[in-house]
């Protein structure tokens, strides 16, 4: 290099140079466009929106009217199909779908759509834009048909039928959906392999080597489930964390798997136009779509991982809107032309005791992370014994000690409610209204020194950290006040990872804060949290639950089933088997292109937004 | 020079092989995909547990894995991302670009930046420029890149909107993680450059040039910086390796789909395949500039000695 090219000019043009290059680099981005199905077959027309769209009215199916023969059956044992909620009506913008509508996500995953090949966090965010399932659940938790028109179970309580929406094309030009994609894609959430949610629960319904599946005509569905299956519905519905929804089986059969994952042609408002992994999924509205027309022609979920970056961009225009964390309010409500939409009871809170497994104790499939020796814990599943009354009187005493008022007031800002007993506060009409701990540390001091630890002892807690509202804080927040009352919580900061192979593993000892979404009824969390041979845990099982559980899994019969599950939560607060903390309110700020839509809000997966396409442009 | 070359190149193999180990240790540790993947409500079926480990080879022993691993990573080859069902190699490439983009364009800052502030801080040793100087390069070196970044957000893109506050769709999105990435090493430029100018201004030849009448500004920038370069140039492979590797919180706070955020999400999904494929890629981009460096050293200054 010669001494001339050192000169000032020289070096400053050349840094300049490679500067604009890097900037002009820069501007490109690595988008994966979804490629058009350039082996679609021939393609059956959209149907006009007004002949594919009857009005609400007569599109709710009411079992009992549509299949007489069904309507004892119907009306006693279908508790969650019998009180459906009618199909929102259709309902179109004079000029179509405007606009662009973003959202922020702090984490969305790859874009995938496949049934058995969508894993989480994708699973939970796919079912948002592009994809429908057999049913809705409202805002109430009722369920109400969304790709099937009507339906019925029998009087064997074993068989169901399924009459499906005609005329509703799949995506991409793939054709009109018929009952053979249905069959097809929901059984294929449960195939070997899949990363589904509810792989066991269609593996009993829609698998069952002592029922059958098949396709009465072109769009009608018989499902024999072999056993009673009073929760069908919950798993056939979405969005939901266990969502099943229908993609074109044409499209896999011609692509492959893997092809059609990418490119999944579903039913839903939007269809998937390009994304790119980690940075945004861009969906474009499908104006005549059969069931609801979006009122934006364009949705972006954008990903932002950081809290504080999303407030810039909302603040900024980029996004419309996000889960924002209660902390965010006030910083939210500061600035002009900001509306709030809520949605209640997003997710329940409660304190995972771990280490209390009773179902095996003295078997040879005894827990490794079976923990006699722990204060709270007693060594013997007798509930008549001094040992179990030890037990649970240290158990009250550490749930009489949270000032739940307190956590909901200062840590989510008022957006939530506090809740002792967990898993029932979408219940509470069922709910007994004595299940309430105020907080009474001094009660909880008496308890502890009635346990024999009147100076308390130590224990390890640990946030179950998965993105609910305040986790981290709540849990910090309790082992505040657990210090007033003696018991020395060591706080542990893990990753969900590490802590949730032990909760499958059954190795974990210590307590856990937890957030759970509500479910259609406590029993499928207890079915989850308390089941032994369950693959996940809460921590903690016992005899007397197993039982019930067991029992209740397969009455049909509304009214039994609450009684049981009545029965098991009665136990379980007599015993002070489980502590809950409180409920949680989403918060979704909304910028000034954007009015609520709250009323419209779907149950299903209550972490997530939902029915965006009836998100609606500001007035 | 041959064999410094040779010995060079084991000393890197053994490194990635010793990484290579580690990593795959680490991720193991961490937590098991299939705990992620089946979500609480997989539940009363323990044969989905055992299906996915033998789809995803995790019912293999340790040792086995370990081997094919290996044995994909001498190929090029990290094996399928568990999370996204495509060639981990393949998404490590789309990522490295956004990261490399971003890496350069912080290196452009720190060069940019950098050298002509110390070598002002040099030239008025003492003086108003040469306060800011160090106030620039205190802050570079001593708040975190998360606290700039945000910081960096709220006035030029909250308060002015001169710039997007994050992503990388508009051009504009590059100079703000750019800035915030490169701070560091502007400071470090800033320092080695007014250290390595302050020796040489003070030299026998330069004070020579004086006396022979050259201008100062001849002495600055043709005589004296020539000289003092050196250090930072020899930094600079350094400093593009940490640019690359050290981009993680920076593309987390700008939403910069890069490999940092890659190795978060890998890291926290358990994806075994591309956690150890970004690891390796950190490593064979930090060892290759450290290579390059050596040998460049080697050739630059014959006093060193390697043999």
């Amino acid at each position: 290099m010669s001494g001339a090219s050192w000169s000032k000019p020289g070096l400053y043009l050349l840094i300049l140079l490679a500067s604009l290059l890097v900037l002009g680099v820069a501007c490109g981005t690595s988008d994966t466009p979804v490629p058009e199905a350039t082996t679609a077959p021939a393609a059956t027309s959209p149907p006009a929106a007004a002949t594919t769209a009857p009005a609400a009215a007569t599109e709710a199916p009411a079992p009992a009217t549509t299949a007489p023969q069904a309507t004892a059956a119907a009306a006693t044992a279908t508790p969650i199909a019998a009180p459906a909620a009618t199909r929102p009506p259709r309902v179109t913008t004079g000029s179509g779908p405007t606009g662009t509508l973003n959202i922020g996500f702090k984490e969305i995953g790859p874009y995938t759509g496949h049934p058995s090949k969508t894993s989480w966090p994708q699973y939970g965010v796919v079912q948002l834009a592009a994809f429908e399932g057999l049913f809705g659940r409202d805002s109430e938790g009722t369920f109400w048909p969304k790709l099937v028109e009507s339906w019925d179970v029998d009087n064997d309580q074993l068989t169901w039928t399924f009459k499906l929406e005609e005329d509703v094309p799949f995506h991409y030009d793939w054709g009109e959906m018929t009952a053979d994609d249905v069959i097809w894609s929901i059984q294929e959430f449960a195939a070997e392999g899949s990363f589904s949610g509810g792989v066991a629960q269609i593996r009993r319904l829609w698998l069952n080597p002592e029922g059958h599946v098949k396709a009465l005509d072109r769009y009608t569905i018989e499902v024999n489930t072999g056993v009673p299956g009073w929760d069908m519905l919950t798993w056939i519905n979405s969005p939901a964390a266990s969502g099943t929804w229908v993609i074109s089986k044409t499209q896999v059969e011609e692509l492959g798997a893997d092809e059609a994952n990418i490119q999944a042609a579903g039913t839903g408002p939007w269809s998937m136009a390009d994304n790119v992994t980690d940075d945004y999924w861009h969906f474009e509205a499908l104006e005549d779509h059969w069931r609801k027309p979006p009122e934006f022609a364009e949705l972006y979920f954008r990903v932002i991982p950081e809290e504080s970056t999303r407030i810039a961009n909302f603040q900024t225009g980029k996004i419309d809107l996000f889960a924002a964390s209660p902390d965010s309010i006030p910083t939210l409500a500061d600035i002009p032309n900001t509306n709030f939409m809520s949605q209640a009871g997003s997710s329940e809170s409660h304190l995972g005791i771990y280490g209390m497994w009773h179902e095996y104790v003295g078997t040879d499939k005894e827990r490794e992370g079976w923990d006699p020796d722990a204060p709270y814990i007693s060594p013997t599943a007798d509930t008549t014994t001094e040992e179990w009354e030890r037990a649970r009187k240290v158990r009250l005493a550490m749930g009489l000690a949270i000032d739940r008022e307190k956590l909901v007031r200062e840590l989510l800002r008022g957006e939530g409610a506090p809740l002792s007993m967990w898993g029932w506060a979408s219940f509470a009409h069922r709910a007994d209204p004595d299940w309430v701990w105020d907080y009474d540390p001094e009660r909880a001091k008496q308890l502890l020194a009635e346990a024999g630890y009147p100076d308390g002892f130590e224990v390890e807690l640990t946030p179950s950290i998965r993105g609910a509202p305040a986790e981290v804080e709540a849990c910090e927040a309790v082992a505040d006040m657990w210090q007033d009352v003696g018991i020395n919580a060591r706080l542990q900061r893990i990753p969900f990872n590490t802590l949730v192979e032990g909760q499958f593993a059954r190795t974990n000892t210590g307590i856990t804060c937890h957030a759970a979404q509500p479910l259609v009824e406590p029993l499928v969390l207890y079915g989850f949290m308390y089941d032994p041979i369950g693959s996940w845990s809460a921590g903690n099982d016992h005899p007397y639950l197993t039982e019930r559980l067991h029992k209740a899994s397969v009455t049909f019969d509304t009214d039994d089933r609450w009684e049981l599950q009545l029965e098991m939560a009665h136990w379980i607060w007599d015993n002070s088997f489980d502590i809950g903390l409180y409920s949680v309110n989403n918060i979704y700020p909304l910028g000034p292109k954007i009015d609520s839509w709250e009323e419209h809000l779907e149950t299903g997966d209550p972490r997530r937004l939902s029915a965006l396409e009836f998100a609606p442009h500001r007035k | 020079m041959q064999r410094f070359l040779v010995r060079r190149l084991i000393i890197t193999f053994i490194t990635l092989l010793a990484v290579s180990l580690i990593i795959f240790i680490m991720a193991r540790a961490s937590g098991d995909p299939r705990t992620l993947m089946l979500s609480e409500l997989s539940t009363g079926d323990v044969d989905q547990w055992e299906e996915l480990g033998e789809k995803l080879g995790l019912n293999k022993p340790y040792y086995e894995q370990y081997g094919i691993f290996l044995r994909d990573m001498l190929t090029g080859n990290f094996g399928k991302s568990i999370k996204e069902n495509r060639e981990a190699a393949d998404i490590i490439w789309e990522r490295l670009v956004a990261t490399f983009q971003l890496g350069v364009a912080a290196f452009a800052f720190s060069l940019i930046v950098g050298i002509p502030l110390g070598i002002l801080s040099s030239v008025n040793r003492g003086g108003i420029l040469d306060n800011i100087g160090k106030v620039v390069a205190l802050i570079g070196q001593s708040a975190p890149p998360f606290w700039i970044g945000i910081m960096l957000i709220f006035f030029f893109a909250v308060q002015l909107g001169w710039v997007p506050p994050s992503g990388r769709e508009d051009w504009k999105g590059i100079i703000l993680p750019a800035v915030t990435l490169g701070w560091f090493f502007v400071a470090a430029n800033m320092r080695l450059v007014r250290s390595a100018m302050l020796d040489v201004l003070d030299s026998e030849y330069v004070k020579l040039a004086r006396a022979k009448g050259v201008s100062s500004k001849m002495i600055i920038w043709k005589h004296a910086l020539r000289n003092a370069l050196i250090p930072p140039l020899t930094f600079a492979g350094v400093t593009m390796g940490s640019l690359v590797a050290g981009s993680l919180t920076t593309e987390v706070v700008f939403a910069w789909p890069g490999l940092g955020r890659l190795a978060v999400n890998a890291m926290l999904a358990s994806d075994y395949p591309v956690l150890q494929g970004v690891v390796i890629t950190y490593t064979v981009l930090y060892v290759g500039a450290a290579f390059l460096v050596d040998v460049l050293y080697a050739y630059i200054d014959p006093r060193i000695r390697y043999a």
